[in-house]
This record gives C-alpha cells, sequence and structure tokens, in this order.
C-alpha cells in the first residue's frame, strides 16, 4: 500500500517526535521515582523547587506523550491503515481493537489523572501522590503503545 | 392566523412557538439543539436523561464500592447553561488508597455515557481533605 507523500512525511516526523519523547519521559520518570516518592515529598514541593521542577517536567512529559501518541500519530496512522478517523475515544476503541493499547478506558483514565497532579490547585497531598504514582505506574504501558504503534509503521515500511 | 413552518427552525428564540410557552422564560422553553418540539420542561432542573443518571449510579458503585453515593452538583445543576462539563462528588465511607485513579476511572467510564463531555469527579473520604469545594458539592448537589 502506497502512502501518499504528505502523510508519509508526516507520519515519520511524529514518529522521531514520539522517539524522542519516549526517551525524555522514561529520563524524568527516573529521576523523580528512582527513590521511592512519598506523601512526605509531595507535601513538600512548595520548600522543594528542584523536586517541584522535576516534577512538573514528568507532568508535562507524560502528558505530552500521550497527546502526540493519541492525538496526532494514532489518527493519522489509522487513517493511513484506511479507517475512517472519528472522535478521540472512537479512535481508542479501535485502537484497542486493534492491540495496540492495553484498553481505551485506561487511556482515558490516565488522561484525567493529568488534571490531578498539578501540585499548584490540587490541595490534598493524597490526591497528588495517588496521581503522580498512578501515572509513573502507567509509564510503561504507556511507551510500549509507542513502541508498538512505531514497530506497525515501520513494519509497513512508512518511517 | 400564521402557520407554523414545516421545518424546524434552528434558532433561538423561536420565529414561531405555541403560545402557551410563549410568556415562559427561555430556559423552560426547550432546547433546540437536535430540532426538538419545544415543550415545557417540567421535570427537576438537572440535564441527565435517565439513562445517564442510571449509568453513573452504576459506575460509581462499580468504581466506589456499593456503598458509595454520587451527587451532582456544578453548572449541569443549572438550566440556563446548555452542555457544559460534568461535576460529580463521590461519597467513600472508608478511606481510599488511590482516590485520584478512582477519580480519573469514573471520569473515564461517565464521560463515555455524557457524549465524551469532560467529567470532573471530587472525591469524599475519611482520609481526604475536606476543602471549601466539598462544602460547595455537599450543599448544592443532588444525589443520584
Amino acid at each position: 500500500m502506497t502512502v501518499n507523500p504528505k502523510s508519509a512525511t508526516r507520519l515519520q516526523f511524529l514518529v522521531r517526535v514520539v522517539r524522542k519523547e519516549c526517551r525524555h519521559l522514561a529520563t524524568t520518570d527516573q529521576r523523580v521515582f528512582g527513590n521511592v516518592f512519598t506523601l512526605a515529598q509531595a507535601s513538600q514541593l512548595e520548600a522543594d523547587p528542584d523536586l517541584a521542577e522535576r516534577v512538573e517536567a514528568f507532568v508535562g512529559r507524560f502528558g505530552r506523550l500521550q497527546d502526540t501518541v493519541g492525538d496526532k500519530l494514532l489518527p493519522l496512522f489509522l487513517a493511513t491503515l484506511g479507517e475512517k478517523t472519528a472522535a478521540a475515544i472512537d479512535n481508542l476503541d479501535r485502537a484497542e481493537r486493534l492491540g495496540l493499547i492495553r484498553s481505551a478506558d485506561e487511556w482515558m483514565t490516565m488522561r484525567n489523572l493529568r488534571n490531578q497532579m498539578v501540585h499548584e490547585y490540587v490541595e490534598d497531598p493524597a490526591v497528588l501522590i495517588s496521581a503522580l504514582q498512578s501515572g509513573h505506574a502507567f509509564v510503561s504501558a504507556l511507551i510500549a503503545t509507542a513502541d508498538k504503534m512505531i514497530a506497525e509503521i515501520e513494519r509497513r515500511g512508512w518511517a | 392566523m400564521r402557520t407554523p413552518p414545516l421545518i424546524a427552525i434552528s434558532s433561538f428564540p423561536r420565529r414561531w412557538e405555541p403560545s402557551q410557552i410563549q410568556h415562559l422564560d427561555s430556559r423552560f422553553r426547550g432546547n433546540d439543539e437536535f430540532f426538538e418540539a419545544p415543550c415545557v420542561n417540567n421535570s427537576q432542573s438537572m440535564r441527565l436523561t435517565d439513562y445517564q443518571t442510571q449509568a453513573i449510579r452504576q459506575f460509581a458503585h462499580q468504581v466506589g464500592g456499593g456503598q458509595s453515593r454520587v451527587r451532582v452538583f456544578g453548572s449541569r445543576l443549572d438550566d440556563t447553561t446548555k452542555g457544559g462539563d460534568l461535576d460529580l462528588l463521590l461519597e467513600l465511607p472508608d478511606p481510599v488508597d488511590n482516590p485520584a485513579l478512582m477519580a480519573a476511572q469514573l471520569s473515564a467510564l461517565v464521560s463515555r455515557v455524557m457524549s465524551g463531555r469532560k467529567v470532573d469527579v471530587l472525591l469524599s473520604a475519611p482520609n481526604l481533605m475536606h476543602l471549601p469545594i466539598h462544602d460547595v458539592a455537599f450543599k448544592e448537589g443532588r444525589l443520584l
């Protein structure tokens, strides 16, 4: 199957971006959660600017990778496969059926977690730490999804 | 006497309305979004269908356990606004291990029955802080 040059260029660009975003997320994930990240630390973010910046980088990179994979790469990949792209949730359901993501609901759950990861407006440290640790637990699945999608694109010779 | 047009008009206020509703405030005159016939809204002001209400209750029990209760608060209680986000308060009788995950799970499930609209879930549990937003949710929220 031949892909039109514009889509091919865009796919190749997104694959490069996703690769970088995966690497950066993995690095920050290690820097935040390498040692156990505790409730006491979550409560101290105001007083620990270095940790606060690392956490912020984690949240930003987590969100960016999820957006690039879910909102950009996935719709373009589906379109290139000849599938009709639809609302975000329908694309995720299709990705689940194709075995690209574990579960569309889990993906949406992780998306909804993100606004609970922002320490400036989540006032309860128990909620903040729960959001961050759940995000951390999802990192490997997120990176695995990105890898799987890239592998599928490469297997077809599109990137 | 004027005859009503044969096709529905999507503008609001309508060019033609039955006389019995003309005196009513616009929020009681139904909704033109889907070309519905003008109607008087006699139901309590909470723009959720029975199906949505039941689904939300079921999801709350699925995520938060059979003892949990769910309230709707915020803009959905206000009939003058169309659509908008849904704010839910999930009340849990026992301490919760992973509150952010629980809220995010309920939000993902409920969003499916709300045509993908954004759903914000606030949790109330013995081990969580009671913040001013909880007062608002308990005060104005309606139990489903």
